[in-house]
């Protein structure tokens, strides 16, 4: 089976509210999302036997049968069907894991995604959907934790781009009254924002690669260290200890907090970066604040021009101003033997010239 | 569309057929038709076995889950269904008149005690051929859109390893009854 890309399975895992594991029985299709912290806690809840833990979870996450979907009310009709069928949930259960396994190894190109225009061309979708009262998350269920980060972080992403034009305003401003402090503000500005570009497309570049992002594979990237500094993460289990679901809950719980802090992470130095950007742009406004913008008056002008030479440039009555350019300079006859002066050295030291018609 | 009870019935029976699976055993002349447990009555198996820290033997603890496995997957000797049967008359009727009752499964459990182990170890062989009858056809008709080799492998180790149990019961018996012949 063809594997899917890291951008692929994020962006189904994000629009379908994380469907998992699909089975096929006899032409009929059964497809399950994966567990939320509460189905884990609520199968804890229900039993205390493995059986009976596997059969909640997997009728929790029964999406749909045959192409209906599943509600919620039938939840416990369906854990009574599955306490009825044997083998089923025994057979399937390892494969559920492992499907929920492979989308955390997903979830850890969780930021690379988020930088990709597939992503942000998702939160356009979506927030167009909501704007008109659809739902696009076609789930009966809470968002899944993924789907709130993804969120946070499209948020925080809208708030840069929205500083980022008030930035562009602001220095407009600021650049007329006050070109020096603006320059420096300038500098810094886009040294950050050339390097948070360069290390968006440095993780996007290893996602493509396919390599599991840990955060010591970011503050790698971030800090351009060596590939030697890298630790590769290891999670030791004591085996024989305990049962196929006690195990694969409790590496669920732990891939989830570290999934959670890892996106986390992300979104605060999101509302950081938002925070220093909106800081600068203020910082840039406070420049111009000093010095607005005004206009001239008439004797300000004349004051201000009053000492300068004035260097009138004469020519006919009736004759557009274009036509007396193309007579000096185009079609005026070429002398021999003169090297013809290069337009730097025309334009050198040439004071303003004075229009007067 | 809300689906009600009997249209989710009906859109998990391929599922519910592909694991309900019966076979009939010919025991010295009487036809004995069993069924694979369902993870509901694999627990109450479970929860019956006596704990190894009571200081029973393991023929003993073999003649435990065999008898109450059997006595939840037998479904129908010769002419008598016990399908959707939870109790059973004994026949016997208290001073108030009302007809004494036992449990299905106690029932069956009365009944094989007429049973010699031998007898009961090879049906109970049956029962693991059931078991991987049932495997097989989850093979072929079970299609899933995950792979792993890992969980392959060990569906397949656990298989070997009932079928192995299933054989280390019955050689758990004594030789005396080897003269019974069962198909």
């Amino acid at each position: 089976m063809k594997k899917k890309k890291y951008h692929e399975a994020l962006y189904d895992y994000i629009k379908t509210g994380s469907q998992g594991l699909v089975v096929k029985i006899n032409g009929r299709t059964y497809r399950f999302r994966h567990p939320t912290t509460e189905d884990v806690t609520g199968s804890n809840d229900f039993a205390k036997y493995e059986l009976e833990k596997s059969a909640y979870l997997l009728a929790s996450c029964l999406q749909s049968a045959g192409g209906f979907n599943v509600g919620k009310e039938l939840r416990y009709e369906i854990v009574k069907i599955l306490l009825q069928t044997p083998k089923f949930s025994d057979r399937v259960s390892p494969y559920f894991w492992k499907s929920l396994k492979e989308a955390q190894d997903y979830a850890s190109f969780f930021e690379a995604f988020c930088y990709t225009a597939k992503s942000r061309n998702l939160w356009y979708d979506w927030q167009q959907a909501t704007r008109f009262g659809f739902n696009l998350f076609a789930q009966d269920f809470p968002l899944t934790d993924l789907q709130k980060s993804w969120i946070s972080y499209n948020q925080q992403e809208d708030k840069k781009q929205e500083i980022e034009e008030e930035w562009s305003r602001s220095f407009f401003v600021a650049s007329s009254m006050n070109s020096k402090g603006v320059q420096k503000i300038q500098k810094e500005w886009d040294r950050k924002r050339e390097k948070e570009k360069e290390y968006r497309e440095k993780l996007i570049e290893e996602a493509n690669k396919g390599e599991i992002i840990t955060e010591e594979k970011k503050d790698e990237i971030k800090h351009e260290k060596s590939v030697d500094q890298l630790q590769k993460e290891y999670h030791d289990w004591v085996e024989g200890k305990e049962d196929l679901h006690d195990k694969a809950v409790r590496e669920y719980k732990d891939q989830i907090q570290r999934s959670l802090e890892n996106r986390r992470n992300l979104i605060s130095r999101q509302i950081q970066e938002a925070r220093e950007m909106a800081e600068q742009v203020q910082e840039l406004n406070s420049l111009s604040i000093g010095s607005p913008i005004r206009a001239y008056t008439d004797d300000e002008v004349a004051k201000m021009t009053q000492d300068r030479q004035k260097n009138t440039i004469s020519f006919d009555e009736g004759l557009e101003y274009a036509e007396h350019l193309s007579k000096k300079y185009l079609q005026s006859p070429r002398l021999p033997g003169q090297s013809m002066p290069s337009l730097q050295e025309q334009i050198q030291n040439r004071p303003a010239p004075k229009i007067e018609r | 569309m809300t689906l009600n009870l009997s249209q989710l019935k009906e859109l998990m029976s391929p599922l519910t057929q592909v694991c309900q699976k019966e076979k009939v055993v010919d025991i010295v002349g009487t036809n004995v038709t069993i069924k694979y447990l369902t993870p509901k009555e694999e627990l109450e198996v479970q929860k019956l076995l006596p704990s190894l820290d009571e200081g029973i033997t393991a023929v003993e603890f073999a003649d435990v889950f065999r008898r109450e496995t059997l006595a939840r997957s037998i479904v129908k000797v010769d002419d008598l269904d016990l399908r959707g049967i939870s109790e059973i008359e004994t026949g016997e009727i208290l001073p108030n008149g009302k007809a004494v009752s036992i449990s299905k499964e106690e029932a069956v459990v009365q009944v094989m005690d007429g049973w010699s182990k031998h007898l009961i170890s090879k049906l109970f062989e049956h029962y693991g051929v059931l078991s991987e009858e049932i495997e097989q056809n989850l093979d072929d008709t079970l299609k899933l859109n995950v792979t792993d080799e890992d969980t392959e492998k060990a569906n397949l180790q656990s298989r070997i390893d009932n079928l192995e149990r299933a054989e280390k019961l019955a050689n758990l018996d004594f030789g005396e009854h080897e003269e019974e012949e069962v198909p």
